[in-house]
Parts: structure tokens; C-alpha cells; sequence
């Protein structure tokens, strides 16, 4: 509650364009994403998605932070939790502080509600990776994050997970396994194809439940 | 073409199927490299013809040759005989061989007249004319000795001719345009089946199973601010579809 006074005038990055500029086609584009997750998710009461991508440097976390932009912009209570231990990314994108976040809440260190920031887009809130640790595959796997997006599932209309590249790192797969579905970001012009059809492997020995993809064009 | 083989055994591949807009995208998403390549070889082109192009002056003397016909071919080829051209070059101080001279002289009659016309290449306008001129005054005394012929009587001189006669040198300037075009498409088409990335959504669509839920375009500045100014009441409509 008290760290997300920091930075609020400097808000409006240029990645943030769903808040930025509502008005633009890329947030209609956005608009677009949502109402068809919405559909996906419907059926069978999804609330907890991963989004991720085969490869590195593909907009997963740009896409994450303007889709739950416009998500909160529909008045969901929408909670963006980035679980991107190795690079974290979001919080520089919400230019909001990272000392406490994902990381403390998985080793005990702080409550959810501690570590959480209350944005002031809509009702979105932000769980921000915390500082960095050096074994991020054991505290994403273990019990602790499972039910932490337990408890998060039941308070939040809808919960993105900002994560690591599918093929690149191991914790993605379990997150994946734990999440309700899977979304992939894939970079027109850059992502190969046969590394789109090696992460859908990927997710399908991990148990993933794949809803979709989102194209990033060049 | 390329196979790819999927985990579940499905593969991709790319038809055959003649598709003109196909090619045209591929085409327009590197149009650069075209242009790139025909500026790079019509300015080598055009520096090429620059520098090896040396201009050709031609002029012409005419002799008339009073004989017919069978003998009029015979007379014709004494013209550029290695004789005459000794002689020749031996009296104007040229370089090279007899032979090499009578390569630059065309000898031909004009229109099945007695009339001969003798034509001489030379890269100096003034050489063609000297060279022509005393082929034909060599040829009108040697062939009393050689042949015991008078009937040659020197019609019209040689003038100069400063123009050159090989001035389309943008043959060169086009080929190299057109060679660089062709070359350049060439190339985009080598790259793009080299390249194995994502292109289409029913691509994406048919290697993960799933549908493409949207595709977000590039956030350069062009776009986002393309519709900024525009309805701001446009949210509230949005915002008034709520489902829960």
C-alpha cells in the first residue's frame, strides 16, 4: 500500500500504451485480446493465466502489462504478478519499486498483501518479482506458489503471470503446470516455428493447458 | 520445400500453389533489398562504361572504281591488302601491324555503283581521317604497279567526324540496373526460405493447435498516436460491456 505512491507522475511509459493511449489501434488491438481470453477462459471458469513465449525478448512482458491494463480497464480486479525471477521486467515498466515482491512472499518473508502494489489503473494490483535469488526454478516450484495462486484465484477476477521463456528456463514449465492456461507470445519475423512447435512439446509434457497464441508483429 | 515434423505427427507444407500475392508480400516485406542491390550495380555500371568505354570516331573516303563487277571484288579486297597497309603505315608512322590496320577499314561498295566507300575506326578522330585518306591515295598508285589498274580516281576526302560513333554506353547502365533488380529479388527469395519464422496466423494455428486470440502490432509512434485525438468518450462505451 505505501510503495506505490513511488513514481506514479512517471506512469505513463512508452510500453504502455493501453494506458498511455487508450484510444490507439494497438489498445483496441489489446480490447480485442481480452474479449477473446474472455471467451477461452469462460468455460471453465479460468482465472490464472501464464504468459509466456518460446524464445527471449518476444513482448511477453510488454503484451502481460498492457493486457492487464485493459483488462482493468473493464473494472476487472486484475492481478499481474511477475514471475520472471531472472530478468524482472514489469516493475520497470509500472516504474514501481522492486525491494519486496514474488521472491519474499515464496520464502516466508512477507505476506501477499504485503508484498502486493495497488496501482492506480482501475482495481489492478502488481506483485512484483522481488530482488533477485539464485535458485528461482525451487522457489517457483515449490508448494508455496501453488498456493499462493490459490489464494490469488479466489480474491481476483483474473491473475497474468509474466514468466520466463519456455525453452530457455525450467521454472516456466512448472509454473505452467500450475496455472488454469497458457498463453503464447510469439514475435512475427522472429520467432522460429520450430521452436513454437518445440515449446508446445514442452508445455504438453508439462501438462499445460495451451488456450492460445498472441502475434507480435514486427 | 521445407517439412517440418510436429509432435503429433501433423506436418506443414508450404504449397506450390502458384500465389501472386504471396509473392508480392514476400517481395514488399524486403522491397529495400532490391532497391539497395540495383543502386549498388547500376552506379558500378555506370562507373564501369565510365572508365572502359574509349570513343570510336568513323570516318569515310570514297573512290570510284571504274570496272565491273567481277573484277570490282577483286580490286575491293586489294584494298585492305597487307601490301597496301605496309605501305600505309610505313607513310603515316603507325603502331602496330599491317593486319591490325585493316581490321579498322571497312571497304564496301556503295549501292552495286563503282563507288567504294573505305570507313576507318580510330580512337582519334584525326588519325581516321589521315588513315583514310592515304589508304586511298596508297591504293590509287599501288594498284598501277600490283595490278596494272588506272581506273581509280579518289572521289571525296575524309572529313572530321568528332563525334563518336559508340555513345549508347547506357546499354551497360541498363543491363547492370536490370542485373541488379533480378539479383535482388533473387535474394529475397533465398532469405525467405531460409527463414522458418512465424509469417501467418494459420501457421501458428496448425503447429500449436490452438487459435491465435490477436496479434498486437508494432509500438512505434506512428501508430499509437494515429488515433489519439479522436472520440474521447470511446472508453465509456467500451467500459459499458461488463459481463461480471
Amino acid at each position: 500500500m505505501t510503495l506505490n505512491k513511488t513514481g506514479r507522475a512517471t506512469l505513463k511509459k512508452r510500453n504502455l500504451i493501453t494506458l498511455s493511449n487508450s484510444n490507439s489501434i494497438i489498445s483496441d488491438q489489446f480490447r480485442t485480446i481480452r474479449t477473446n481470453m474472455r471467451f477461452l477462459a469462460k468455460e471453465n471458469e479460468e482465472r490464472v493465466f501464464l504468459i509466456s513465449s518460446p524464445g527471449v525478448g518476444e513482448g511477453k512482458s510488454t503484451t502481460t502489462a498492457n493486457l492487464a491494463v485493459s483488462m482493468a480497464q473493464q473494472k476487472e480486479k486484475v492481478l499481474l504478478i511477475d514471475a520472471n525471477l531472472r530478468s524482472p521486467i514489469v516493475d520497470q515498466i509500472f516504474k514501481i519499486s522492486n525491494e519486496i515482491g514474488l521472491t519474499d512472499v515464496l520464502s516466508y518473508k512477507k505476506t501477499f498483501q504485503e508484498a502486493v502494489h495497488h496501482s492506480e489503473i482501475g482495481r489492478l494490483e502488481i506483485l512484483t518479482s522481488g530482488l533477485p535469488v539464485s535458485n528461482p526454478a525451487e522457489l517457483l516450484g515449490n508448494e508455496m506458489m501453488r498456493e499462493l495462486l490459490e489464494t490469488v484465484a479466489r480474491t481476483y477476477d483474473i491473475v497474468l503471470i509474466d514468466s520466463p521463456s519456455v525453452l530457455a528456463s525450467t521454472e516456466t514449465r512448472m509454473l505452467a503446470n500450475i496455472c488454469d492456461g497458457v498463453i503464447l507470445v510469439l514475435n512475427r519475423g522472429k520467432t522460429e516455428l520450430e521452436n513454437a512447435a518445440k515449446a508446445r512439446r514442452v508445455l504438453e509434457l508439462a501438462h499445460a493447458n495451451l488456450l492460445g497464441a498472441i502475434i507480435n508483429k514486427k | 520445400m521445407t517439412k517440418i515434423q510436429y509432435g503429433n505427427g501433423s506436418e506443414i507444407s508450404q504449397d506450390k500453389e502458384i500465389n501472386l500475392k504471396d509473392y508480392f508480400e514476400v517481395i514488399k516485406s524486403r522491397l529495400w533489398i532490391v532497391i539497395v542491390f540495383a543502386i549498388l550495380t547500376t552506379t558500378g555500371g555506370y562507373f564501369y562504361s565510365q572508365y572502359t568505354s574509349v570513343p570510336l570516331y568513323e570516318t569515310s573516303t570514297r573512290i570510284i572504281i571504274g570496272t565491273e563487277n567481277q573484277d570490282m571484288k577483286t580490286l575491293m579486297v586489294m584494298i585492305k591488302d597487307p601490301i597496301i597497309m605496309e605501305k600505309v603505315k610505313n607513310e603515316l608512322n603507325l603502331q602496330g601491324s599491317a593486319e591490325g590496320i585493316a581490321s579498322r577499314i571497312t571497304v564496301e561498295q556503295v549501292d552495286e555503283s563503282r563507288v567504294v566507300r573505305i570507313s576507318v575506326i580510330d580512337t582519334n578522330p584525326e588519325a581516321a581521317v589521315v588513315i583514310a585518306n592515304a589508304t586511298a591515295k596508297t591504293y590509287k598508285s599501288e594498284i598501277v604497279k600490283l595490278l596494272n589498274f588506272k581506273e581509280v580516281q579518289l572521289l571525296s576526302e575524309a572529313k572530321l567526324n568528332p563525334y563518336p560513333i559508340n555513345e549508347s554506353q547506357n546499354k551497360v547502365v541498363m543491363a547492370a540496373a536490370i542485373f541488379g533488380i533480378i539479383a535482388g529479388v533473387g535474394l529475397i527469395f533465398l532469405l525467405d526460405s531460409l527463414d522458418g519464422s512465424v509469417k501467418r496466423e494459420s501457421d501458428v494455428e496448425t503447429i500449436l493447435g490452438v487459435p491465435v486470440i490477436g496479434s498486437v502490432s508494432n509500438m512505434n509512434k506512428k501508430k499509437f498516436v494515429s488515433k489519439k485525438r479522436k472520440a474521447k468518450g470511446y472508453e465509456v462505451r467500451s467500459e459499458s460491456v461488463d459481463v461480471k
